[in-house]
């Protein structure tokens, strides 16, 4: 750990001062104390940490950061721009704090509750639980920003999902950052009880902002039977800092879908980690990394079986341009016991330019034998043959790329259920891939 | 069918036994003054002396690698024996000069030597514990400009060429053990093939390590000049021994402008009871750098023994178009457990690499394949083709695959692929219904599992390879 990870973290403490006004809750009150003072021990991971070997953040430990101001005036038709017509509830936070003016969030549904910490502190059935899923933070790909969010979050976006018959409600959760090398922690807890089905946008963007670090952690906890589809797009301002923590727990027979999609921001990190709860249960991830610019893009992701029956399938593509480094680490853990477990992992990456690179580690660790588990990875460039053949029906060279590009990066959001939102990718796809 | 499975597992090994022979051992533990004493023993020149005391210097300030995903008590390096060598040792013109109980140890183990070497057609530089006792073929090799001789002899007679080339492919730097092993290795084997020749035979070592608690440390080093063909094998076995014993190779292979290399281990130490008491710390560190255009080194290891293995042959690809390859069977049973696989660095242009490996886990082992595929910003057009395949059987052992990838240049075609099976029932099933037990039937699906390695290996060895395989794996499948 290096002398400036320590002062950084010294720093963020210091600055954010007093804490947690909603901490009426003993528990709560607790469980940021203790993730304080844990945080104060294990200082932000370094480069010389293999989890982090190749996500260089000393230029973000070396940046003074603030906390972000909690009252920003936002035009709410800058605001509007960035919504999807499909989304039933929009929930707005502007510097990881919940802004009731810009949300709307649908009261018709009653079998769906978004709201607050505060809200859902005050429901004594919602408070029951929170309280048990609330920091349920385990094993792998838990870090230091972990415990920096817990210790220093102002809010929680709750979303809880009784059983809706059918119909998948879409919600939407948008996050800005408005500050000028500012902090803020979002957290997001969802909780789907047995045989809920919602579907959740987690989306990250900066107004106005500069600089700052996004420090994001999101549980999500799938009851028996329930599914959730959860799109999680990061596109932060291009000079800033973004890491995330996703942990999905995941009981028998749930489903649970991931888009994963990464196109903002200077260094981003997300570490996603699921894990069986009970038997069965089906996983899918898909991700999408664009590099461009001297971006640095590192996706470590965790898929945990540890009950049998399990079935997941992940798809990660990235394009390296310019001067960006791509980072991919893909677990694949099958516990002892975890039999009939089938697993597959494929991971492409497309080197766009001479001084990109693309660092991948898909890995798996096997304990039990009746199991089926495959990875892949590839690196590479667009085929000659491919480019000849658009050459050949009169498509100039930039042209063609850029088309190969986009069909490469297409395939990953191509079944997105959030049909607004695909178009809104694929325009980063077609601008950040331009040759 | 878990009761056949039992029986292929708990197959005894086969090379247990231990050579009575008076042999010259040195107290235990480590200084400046025990590498002096083995210098000077060995009558070593100051360069040489100068370079392991260095390395040990440089080996004080270093700490064991935690990285490698496998557990083992702590080795306490004082107390370990650095040097042991059979006393009798006055220079020997015919086998019958040698110690006849030393003779019996190689007949156990059917290593051809003398008239057997002739036969077998295969030069063999036999390395007991720690100085080699008799060097075959010499005078044959000779007449093609070939030395192939024991570490110690090569210091006293080709003094430049060690220097030149002793530590350039590992420094005494690069890790925890290959800076223990400069400092203390005692001997090993030295090889150079002249401009243009090409190796009329097989060049073999067997390593056996033989007094108790003496720790070996190898040296190996192979030139290959420009335009010149070797193919060397190197094979393992070990008597049964309660107590740990750390063995720190150190190979070093160099390939001029279009030369070849080709290397193969058949690694059998001893790899501990079923209770994981005893056994081997397999601790090697291989390098082979392809420095010339169109060289080409290849990496063939059969692994089935030692309790802890820690080892990861590599390439250099650092001339244009040269060529690396990688094939490995590592199986681990018991309590045995293996952390191997390759490094292939990608600089030069147009460079090709090619990984195999199969790995096979029974009893309650682990087996990690561990690579690293690394392309420089340079190596335009470089190729890599990796594929890792484990095979678990049994539910307590554990199969890993952690391949690295590090791309950092555009036109590179990188691709690797990785599964894990097991024997399915319905394969069996398959044979069954047609007449072969299922103990025949692993068997097969095994050799067919590492036919694409074996494939590799030098006749006699693959040979060998596969009735090891069916010794260590004998009743483990039913």
């Amino acid at each position: 750990m290096s002398q400036q990870s320590v002062e950084f973290t010294a720093s963020l403490l210091k600055a954010d001062g007093a804490n947690v006004e909603h901490s009426t809750e003993d528990w709560l009150k607790s469980c940021q104390l203790d993730a304080r003072t844990h945080f104060e021990k294990c200082p932000l991971p370094t480069t010389s940490e293999e989890e982090w070997r190749f996500t260089d953040l000393t230029g973000l430990y070396k940046s003074t950061l603030t906390p972000s101001a909690l009252d920003t005036p936002i035009d709410p038709s800058v605001v509007k721009s960035f919504l999807i017509p499909e989304a039933s509830s929009s929930v707005v936070l502007v510097n990881g704090v919940y802004s009731p003016s810009l949300s709307t969030v649908s009261s018709a549904q009653t079998k769906i509750r978004v709201c607050n910490l505060k809200s859902a502190l005050n429901d004594a059935q919602l408070k029951v639980s929170v309280k048990r899923r609330l920091n349920s933070l385990e094993g792998d790909g838990v870090s230091g920003f972990c415990e920096m969010n817990t210790a220093l979050f102002k809010d929680v976006v709750v979303i809880h999902a009784d059983s809706n018959g059918n119909s998948f409600e879409t919600i939407h959760i948008l996050n800005i950052s408005t500050g000028k090398h500012t902090f803020n922690h979002p957290r997001l807890l969802l909780i789907a009880e047995e045989q809920a089905r919602v579907c959740v946008l987690e989306d990250y963007i900066g107004i106005g902002g500069f600089g700052y670090m996004t420090n994001a952690v999101s549980e999500l906890s799938l009851a028996a039977e329930s599914q959730v589809i959860h799109v999680k797009l990061q596109r932060d301002d291009d000079s800033a800092y973004h890491i995330a923590h996703t942990h999905v727990g995941i009981d028998k027979g749930a489903s649970y879908q991931n888009w994963s999609v990464s196109v903002g921001a200077v260094v981003s990190r997300h570490n996603l980690v699921t894990r069986q709860r009970e038997d069965g249960g089906h996983i899918a991830i898909k991700g999408l990394a664009l590099g461009h610019d001297k971006r640095i893009v590192d996706m470590h992701s965790c898929i945990e079986h540890t009950k049998p029956h399990g079935q997941s399938i992940q798809v990660h593509k990235t394009i390296a341009g310019d001067r960006s480094k791509i980072v991919f680490n893909g677990k694949v853990k099958v516990h002892k016991g975890a039999q009939q477990t089938n697993s597959s992992q494929q991971n492409r990456n497309l080197l766009l330019s001479a001084r990109a690179s693309v660092d991948t580690k898909p890995e798996l660790e096997i304990f039990a034998d009746d199991v089926k588990c495959a990875h892949g990875a590839t690196v590479g460039q667009v085929s000659e043959d491919e480019l000849f053949y658009l050459k050949s029906r009169g498509l100039d060279d930039d042209l063609a790329r850029n088309l190969l590009n986009y069909a490469f990066a297409k395939e990953v959001i191509e079944d997105l259920p959030i049909k607004s939102l695909g178009a809104v990718i694929e325009s980063y796809i077609r601008d950040q891939t331009k040759i | 069918m878990s009761t056949a499975i039992d029986n292929i597992v708990n197959q005894p090994y086969k090379a247990g036994f231990h050579t009575e022979i008076e042999t010259d051992s040195m107290a235990r533990g480590l200084s400046e003054d025990v590498i002096r004493t083995i210098s000077s023993k060995k009558n070593e020149p100051d360069w040489l002396l100068e370079f392991r005391l260095n390395a040990y210097r440089h080996w004080l300030t270093m700490t064991e690698p935690k990285w490698p995903n496998v557990r083992y008590p702590k080795i306490d390096f004082q107390d370990i024996i650095y040097y042991s060598a059979p006393k009798s040792k006055a220079t020997k013109k015919s086998m019958d000069e040698v110690d006849p109980e030393l003779l019996k140890t190689f007949e156990k183990l059917g290593i051809p030597m003398n008239e057997r070497a002739a036969l077998a057609g295969v030069a063999v530089d036999v390395v007991f514990d720690s100085v080699s006792v008799t060097t075959t073929y010499k005078e044959k090799l000779a007449e093609y400009g070939i030395i192939f001789c024991s570490f110690s002899e090569a210091v006293r007679d080709h003094p430049d060429l060690i220097k030149k080339y002793l530590g350039s492919v590992v420094p005494y730097t690069d890790n925890f053990y290959s800076a223990l092993n400069s400092a203390v290795f005692t001997d090993g084997s030295f090889c150079y093939i002249p401009k243009g020749v090409k190796c009329p035979m097989d060049l073999s070592t067997y390593f056996r390590i033989n007094t108790q608690d003496s720790g070996q440390f190898e040296r190996t080093l192979i030139v290959a000049e420009e335009g010149s063909q070797v193919c060397y094998l190197e094979g393992c076995t070990a008597p049964q021994f309660d107590t740990n014993q750390l063995h720190a190779a150190v190979v070093e292979l160099i390939a001029m402008d279009d030369a070849d290399i080709k290397y193969s281990t058949v690694q059998n130490w001893y790899a501990g009871d079923e209770n994981g008491v005893g056994g081997i710390f397999n601790f090697v560190t291989k390098r082979g750098l392809c420095k010339g255009k169109n060289s080409k080194i290849s990496w063939t290891q059969v692994e089935t023994g030692s309790a802890v293995t820690w080892k990861y042959p590599s390439c250099i690809l650092l001339g244009d178009n040269s060529v690396g390859e990688f094939y490995s069977v590592a199986l681990t049973n018991h309590m045995q457990q293996a952390d191997t696989g390759t490094k292939m660095f990608h600089i030069g242009k147009n460079t090709r690499s090619r990984i195999i490996s199969k790995g096979i886990s029974a009893g309650k082992s682990n087996n990690s394949y561990r690579g690293l595929v690394k392309v420089s910003p340079k190596a335009d057009g470089a190729r890599n083709y990796s594929q890792c395949d484990s095979m678990l059987i049994g539910d307590l052992c554990g199969a890993n695959t952690f391949p690295y990838i590090e791309v950092a240049n555009k036109s590179a075609t990188v691709e690797h692929e990785a599964s894990t099976s097991k024997i399915g029932e319905e394969q069996l099933f398959y044979f069954l219904s047609r007449g072969i037990d299922s103990e025949e039937a692993v068997s097969m699906i095994i050799n067919g599992f590492v036919r694409d390695v074996f494939m590799h290996l030098p006749m006699e060895f693959a040979v060998e390879a596969t009735k090891l395989l069916g010794l260590k794996l004998e009743g483990s499948v039913g």
